[in-house]
């Protein structure tokens, strides 16, 4: 082996590892399986989306837990708040919310909130909380999801999670006609 | 000519190097941004708002939308505790002692983050649809055939991925200490 293939082999690793970076950083601009993408097809802005079977959680995400039903709102803060009532009925119950590059920025669960029924206002970066006494969090971007995650311990307890789920509400609401709904 | 089909050569051999490195580091996880605890591995900043490239270019790809750990703390495991890949035409035992969380559920995907469809609908045990063993912890079966207790039945041929949630997992002064480490199920194959 001489110098010449040396410099061939070590040209070749570091051109592999370039590429192997600049592949690292492509895949979230280029993913077409990322969470939001896919939701767009199957969610409507500011309408909750409740997720109750495997098959259809199975089209929705990868690794998704089965012993769970999923509500989803898709929301949009361009014309005004967007309101989440929602109950969370266990402690391991949980709510999340992702920006569209799937960034979560805000989490809690059951044992974070004093009351079992709660509601959450998502503020764009222009609009002000007013006299409403739902919890309020600065979006960062003016679209999103917001899941609500409700795990059963059985198939007998499903149809509970369910009916609760299908409480859960996802409105925009006018920041002249926000009014106080219920306390956190 | 010489020079041009070696160059062509190895151009070729970095595109399939870099493209098979980056499609590795994302399957088993990369050292840099996946824990691993025992054969099980754990995306430790997959909610994290400044997650590293690794962690963000497999949520992308995966399409997940992940929990940050003090909710819930996910582990994956794709090969047993001899690690060897995990294949649904093996049967396994995994067992654990008493779980310190306030839920846990643990359940089966293929190669494709899709559980498996099965005629009795059953794709996860949890800490409350499992049989509890004496001492608090649990025993579940994986395979195609059935099995006693806690059995969850696998899919077709093809290697699988077993997945492990813990939520509010409850940590004792000696875990803090050890980087929150806890003792994770033992994957055991009892035939192939």
């Amino acid at each position: 082996m001489n110098i010449r293939h040396i410099l061939w082999g070590a040209a070749t690793v570091i051109l592999a590892l370039i590429i192997h970076f600049c592949a690292v950083l492509a895949i979230p601009l280029v993913s077409e399986n990322d969470a939001w993408k896919k939701l767009q097809n199957f969610t409507k802005v500011n309408e909750m989306l409740i997720v109750n079977s495997v098959t259809e959680a199975n089209r929705l995400w990868a690794f998704h837990a089965p012993d769970m039903s999923f509500a989803i709102c898709r929301y949009d803060v361009t014309k005004g708040p967007v309101q989440v009532d929602f109950e969370l009925l266990r402690g391991y119950w949980s709510i999340a919310i992702y920006d569209p590059d799937g960034k979560n920025f805000y989490a809690a669960d059951g044992f974070d909130f004093v009351r079992q029924e709660t509601s959450l206002l998502l503020l764009g970066p222009d609009h002000i909380k007013g006299d409403n006494d739902a919890l309020p969090i600065n979006v960062p971007q003016e679209e999103g999801l917001l899941v609500l995650r409700a795990p059963f311990d059985n198939p007998v307890m499903k149809q509970t999670v369910i009916d609760m789920l299908n409480r859960a509400k996802c409105d925009q609401i006018q920041v002249e006609t926000v009014k106080p709904r219920k306390k956190v | 000519m010489l020079f041009f089909i070696r160059f062509v050569t190895y151009i070729f051999m970095a595109i399939l190097i870099g493209f098979g490195l980056t499609a590795l580091s994302l399957s088993t996880g990369s050292g840099l941004a996946a824990k691993r605890v025992g054969g099980w591995k754990s995306w430790k900043d997959a909610a994290h708002l400044n997650a590293d490239p690794y962690t963000r270019a497999y949520i992308a790809k995966t399409g997940q939308l992940p929990l940050p750990p003090n909710i819930v703390q996910t582990y994956y495991a794709l090969y047993d505790n001899a690690h060897r890949r995990l294949h649904t035409s093996c049967t396994y035992v995994v067992e654990s002692s008493a779980v310190n969380a306030k839920w846990w559920t643990m359940a089966a995907y293929d190669h494709k983050g899709q559980v498996f469809k099965n005629k009795i609908e059953r794709y996860s045990f949890n800490a409350g649809s499992s049989m509890i063993k004496f001492d608090g912890g649990f025993r579940i079966y994986l395979s195609q055939t059935v099995q006693p207790a806690n059995w969850l039945p696998l899919g077709d041929k093809g290697p699988f991925v077993l997945v492990f949630r813990l939520y509010r997992k409850q940590l004792s002064e000696a875990q803090i200490k050890n980087n929150g480490d806890v003792p994770l199920p033992l994957i055991k194959r009892v035939s192939c």
